[in-house]
């Protein structure tokens, strides 16, 4: 809503500065978005007379002129061709901002020569599009002046943002009470006159009874024939233009003036265009309307409209239509003043994509006993400007406003806010603000005013007092103390979640955030992509996509930041991905993609170890570490190797819990899959699937148990087995340690060997085994004897042959 | 006493070859040759038994001190070629110290600012008794507008531009929330006052510009409590400003605003200057928005089956991208989401940068 400090003080007597205005408009809830002071904007410019003019050494077309400025004498280089000695001109020092050409005017040297400053064209002022040379002033024009002594620079404008439950200050009259009640002048009264009615109106007005009965709506009208539209006054243009509306003929001026001045949305209708009979009715489902927009518009019969025989004349409330428009030649006007349904404005504007100035406030709501007034004063005005000779006022429907007496006791605002306001001061900020009050002893009985539909209950009373005398007034007071002691704020999954997030960045990942939606084709890819996860009105087709999964959008960034010539990446996220609608079906995962040589991990390719890409090791050693740090031991879940389709079925692992419950997937992402997103070269990625990590039992002690130390010294055998290529490492190791899991405390794989010496379906594996003695210190059969049983157990399970 | 006299000479004559022994090879021939079984030493120690008991105390006596004396001495002189022979060493070993090394892991990995910043702001409410609450990013109709006294049509639904999903029950719209706050109708449902919450995460916007992406993060507040007030709100507010911006005083302006949840609802603008181009937190040259914030709306608390002249409590809300934006000095919103490597080394967080009350929230 903008407005100028002049217009304002149409109906405010105040003596305050521009600057106090805008301080308390925030202070009271009428937030300023911008103001705009024409005079600070030109507060650097001011008359100068040129002393001399002399040929610039270096450039034809350049002089060096000699100014008697505010600023005593100074040098200036100029190119226009009329300047010359002895003219007055208009002077921007250095340091000056030249709106014209959004720059800062700086001390230069110009082919050699010192200029201070700058001799300007209204151009370059942004006063007019003049730029055949610079400005000249009247001979009389005194050195040091401001220009705003010789140019109309026009109003301070201010911007304010209007809450949606604070239609009355989308008037300037609304402002101007706001202003009054919190002490800032006193609202001049308008006395609203009724014009005599000279003429009988010719035109009939009927209202659907069943609309008139579901909807709160009211209509007034008046005919005012003999009026001579012409442009409008020069101030009534200029108020329009300073808040950015364009002027297009006395009466459309005017309904946009009342609509900013009074919150009072008129439409004026061509009276020899409508037609005789007009009904407020709903539109039929074929009707279309070619609006004031120049859009036509399809109709159903959701629609208000005010029509007539031929159809709609407008859609009420939001837009007129073209056919019965007022035009610089209209003879005879109708004027229209109506309250519409809020709730039916609001759709069929959105339904129709159509935001008026008219609309905004209708749905916002406007004032129900300022409808005839608003006629009166519209007459007025074309009568003024226009002449004519008016009709009686007829009036449609009957709107009941929902304003109801609020019983309200003032030790509400001390609940509430936290300090007392005597009654007094109440009733009077009520009473400025248009309120009625009525003071029961105990309660005040009182009734918002008709311009406010947000008033419903005590504690609205209790905004507009605080609004009033001042936010300032709250004094802070400490939270007591929660007595409710906990010992974790925090939930599992947050916990996960937190220390999760640094387990990754410590193995030298880089945390992304990135989008909850993605393209459909990825959704796809990765497992998702149902229609009911896809967003009716996605902001672009790339955005369209709940996502089933972080690797997309990882492996997307990846590739940007691929193409920005990045090389070895390793990016993580930990975010939700959805596989439903419903709230359970919203999960956390921690998902993460390494590409590139494995630095920091051993494969930097530096002086002291040579280049290695990441492989899919690297992404296992990031899934347990992860569950490490998460309190999961490696015994408490399987490694097994279904993974889903976009792992390389070859170089990818599933941690699971029992059949059902999946961990977490890790692996080579699937070439075809790499390919897709246009990369190539081993992808490595991983999902862990924190929701489905097992919760911690809660212990019921915090003791770690006794420390126990064996004096007794370990021994360790090596063993190098020959086994089938099929076989898992795994298996062996496990069959070892199941030997005797008191005795071998660790089998540890220290190398695969193919090659020489052993068959090309073959592979060595050598493991080193560490045994404990129990007791006493193993002796040499002893330990014989152990070794013999693992290469027994290892052969006889897995076919193994000790490698000679 | 020929032999006492020997026995000067034997000394002076190990002695000065220990001394004159450059190795420890030669040391140890020195101590075979007079200490060991055949030795010099030990063969005179033999011939002790064929001694007089007065010869024998005399010569014993000396021989003994002998003995110790050369003992010593060889000792000594070892700890000298020992040490000359580590000093020889090193000085023999040396590396180009200045070769240059690789980072580690922890120095690799970043936190997200945005990550970084939930971190600080749970360590801030969580040390005044606030729970962090969470509810799911694909929202019901009721839960993201009705229950929080935004009706169908009413204006308010259009401050903000709605992601829609389809849905089965036409009476249930599914849409992304377009804030946090259905966080505080999920937790009044399922808890008793007195309750104290925040409740940060992701939050959806159909909108995008500079300042404006589709997706972004809010946190809110929730007190349900006796006592509670706009006094009580206008002191969570502050300290929370002035230890999230590690400032000891800041100017806050609580300005009269209108949210559908809160009656009377404030927003909250903070005090800033400007030093050069930048922004900073802290002095008056101009205020700066932050937050929204009020009173719980009556209407809210009778959606949610408590008695408001019963039940009393404020909320807040407010942008963690904003406000780590302004904390950190990021400028482009954009970014954040961006996972641009260069960016997220520059703003992100190393994994070690814990913040904690008592070891400052950055460092």
């Amino acid at each position: 809503m903008k407005f100028t400090i002049p217009w304002l003080k149409e109906h405010l007597d105040t003596e305050c500065s521009s600057e106090e205005i805008l301080e308390k408009l925030n202070m009271i809830g009428l937030e300023v978005e911008s103001f705009n002071n024409p005079k600070k904007l030109y507060e650097d410019f001011s008359v100068c007379e040129v002393l001399s003019v002399e040929k610039h050494p270096d450039a034809d077309k350049l002089n060096k002129c000699l100014l008697n400025t505010k600023n005593g004498h100074i040098e200036v280089i100029c190119g226009a061709n009329n300047v010359r000695v002895g003219m007055k001109a208009v002077f921007a020092p250095v340091g000056a901002y030249i709106p014209g050409l959004d720059i800062y005017l700086k001390s230069t040297k110009i082919r050699g020569i010192q200029s201070n400053g700058m001799l300007v064209s209204e151009k370059e002022l942004l006063l007019s599009d003049e730029h055949d040379g610079i400005i000249e002033l009247d001979n009389k024009a005194e050195v040091g002046l401001l220009i705003d002594n010789f140019f109309d620079l026009g109003d301070e404008v201010i911007e304010i943002g209007v809450t949606p439950n604070r239609s009355d200050a989308l008037g300037v009259n609304g402002i101007a009470r706001d202003l009054s009640a919190s002490g800032i002048g006193s609202i001049k009264q308008s006395v609203i006159n009724e014009v005599k009615e000279k003429i009988i109106c010719d035109k009939s007005f009927f209202i659907d009874p069943i609309l008139g009965k579901e909807e709160n709506i009211t209509a007034s009208f008046r005919l005012i024939k003999n009026v001579n539209n012409v442009e409008s006054p020069k101030w009534l243009k200029d108020r329009l233009k300073s808040i950015g509306l364009r002027p297009i003929s006395s009466l459309v001026d005017i309904t946009n003036y009342l609509t900013f001045d009074s919150c009072r949305p008129l439409h004026v209708f061509d009276a020899d265009k409508i037609g005789k009979d007009i009904y407020i009715r709903k539109a039929t489902s074929e009707e279309k309307i070619l609006a004031l927009d120049d859009n036509q518009y399809n109709l159903d019969t959701s629609v208000t409209v005010i029509a007539d025989e031929q159809g709609a004349d407008s859609i009420a409330g939001i837009i007129g239509g073209i056919r019965t428009s007022c035009e610089i030649d209209t003879k005879n006007v109708l004027i229209e003043s109506a309250i519409w349904d809020k709730i039916n404005i609001a759709k069929t504007g959105r339904k129709l994509g159509i935001i008026t100035d008219a609309r905004y406030r209708f749905e916002r709501g406007v004032d129900p006993d300022f409808i005839t007034s608003g006629i009166e004063i519209a007459t007025k005005m074309i009568q003024d400007i226009c002449g004519g000779e008016v009709s009686e006022i007829i009036s449609l429907g009957k709107y009941e406003s929902g304003n109801k007496i609020i019983n309200f006791n003032v030790s509400e605002i001390e609940r509430l806010v936290g300090i007392s306001v005597n009654k007094e001061s109440v009733v009077e900020i009520l009473d400025k603000l248009g309120f009625e009050v009525t003071d029961t002893n105990e309660n005040l009985a009182i009734k918002a005013p008709s311009w406010r539909h947000d008033i419903s209950e005590k504690a609205c009373i209790v905004e507009e007092i605080i609004r009033i005398i001042g936010t300032d007034r709250i004094q802070s007071k400490p939270l007591t103390k929660n007595t409710k002691i906990k010992t974790k704020i925090l939930s599992n999954i947050q916990n996960r979640r937190r220390v999760g997030r640094r387990a990754l960045a410590s193995r030298g990942m880089v945390e992304a955030i990135t989008w909850s939606f993605i393209p459909h084709n990825h959704a796809i890819i990765f497992g998702g992509g149902q229609k009911q996860l896809q967003l009716i009105n996605p902001i672009s087709s790339e955005l369209n996509t709940m996502r089933p999964s972080l690797l997309p959008n990882l492996i997307a960034a990846m590739k940007r930041n691929h193409d920005r010539g990045l090389r070895d990446i390793s990016l993580f996220e930990l975010g939700q991905c959805y596989k439903g609608v419903n709230p359970d079906d919203q999960v956390d995962n921690a998902t993460g993609i390494r590409f590139g040589n494995a630095l920091g991990m051993g494969g930097s390719g530096d002086w002291r170890e040579p280049k290695r890409e990441y492989n899919v090791f690297d992404v296992k050693e990031d899934v347990i570490t992860l569950l490490s740090v998460l309190g999961i031991s490696e015994n408490k879940y399987q490694l097994t190797t279904e993974t889903p389709p976009w792992y390389h079925p070859g170089k990818s692992g599933v941690l699971r819990q029992g059949p059902k419950k999946i961990i977490a997937y890790f692996g080579e992402i699937h070439p075809r899959v790499t390919k897709e997103f246009g990369l190539s070269g081993p992808l490595l990625g991983f999902e862990v699937m924190l929701n489905n990590i097992p919760d911690l039992k809660n212990k019921l002690s915090l003791s770690r148990g006794k420390f126990h130390l064996s004096d007794l010294m370990s021994v360790s055998r090596d063993f190098a087995f020959v086994v089938d290529e099929e076989i898992n490492a795994d298996k062996l190791i496990k069959i070892i340690k199941n030997i005797d899991q008191k005795i071998i405390s660790e089998v540890k794989l220290f190398d695969i060997y193919r090659g020489k010496n052993i068959d090309s379906n073959k592979k060595s594996i050598a493991v080193e085994v560490k045994m404990q003695p129990e007791k006493l210190t193993f002796t040499d059969q002893e330990i014989d004897a152990i070794s013999s049983q693992i290469i027994k157990e290892v052969s006889n399970s897995l076919g193994a042959v000790l490698r000679s | 006493m020929g032999k006492i006299q020997d026995l000067i000479i034997l000394e002076k004559d190990i002695i000065d070859n220990i001394e004159k022994s450059l190795s420890l090879s030669d040391i140890e021939k020195i101590r075979i040759s007079s200490m060991g079984k055949k030795g010099a030493v030990s063969l005179l120690m033999r011939e002790l038994g064929t001694m007089s008991p007065e010869d024998k105390k005399d010569y014993g006596s000396k021989l003994n001190n002998l003995k110790n004396v050369i003992n010593n001495k060889i000792n000594e002189k070892q700890t000298i070629l020992e040490d000359l022979g580590i000093e020889k060493l090193v000085a023999d070993e040396k590396v180009d110290i200045t070769l240059p090394l690789q980072k580690t892991t922890l120095e690799l990995g970043r936190i997200h600012p945005v990550s970084q910043v939930m971190d600080e702001i749970s360590e801030i409410f969580s040390d005044m008794g606030f729970a962090i609450a969470e509810g799911p990013d694909i929202e019901d109709d009721y839960h993201n507008f009705s229950a929080l006294n935004i009706p169908e049509s009413h204006p308010a639904r259009q401050m903000v531009d709605t992601f829609y999903l389809p849905s089965d029950d036409e009476n249930k719209a599914l849409v992304l929330r377009t804030h946090t706050s259905p966080v505080q109708i999920r937790t009044m449902i399922s808890e008793k006052p007195p309750i104290r919450m925040i409740a940060p995460g992701r939050t959806y916007r159909s909108d995008s510009d500079q300042t404006h992406t589709p997706m972004f993060h809010q946190v809110e507040g929730l007190v349900i409590d006796n006592d509670a007030n706009m006094g009580q709100l206008k002191w969570c507010l502050e300290e929370f400003c002035k230890i999230f911006f590690e400032i000891n005083s800041i100017n806050m302006r609580f300005r009269p605003s209108y949210f559908p949840f809160t009656e009377p609802s404030l927003e909250v603008d903070i005090g800033c200057s400007k030093v050069g181009n930048e922004l900073k937190i802290g002095g008056n040259d101009q205020w700066l928005e932050v937050l929204g914030s009020g009173m719980v709306h009556p209407q809210v608390l009778r959606n949610v089956n408590l008695d408001p002249d019963v039940y009393k409590g404020f909320a807040f809300g407010m942008g963690i991208d904003r406000l780590a934006m302004l904390k950190y000095g990021m400028s482009d919103l954009r970014s954040f989401f961006d996972a641009d490597l260069r960016w997220l080394k520059h703003y992100g967080f190393k994994c070690l940068d814990i913040p904690s009350l008592s070891g400052g929230l950055s460092k």
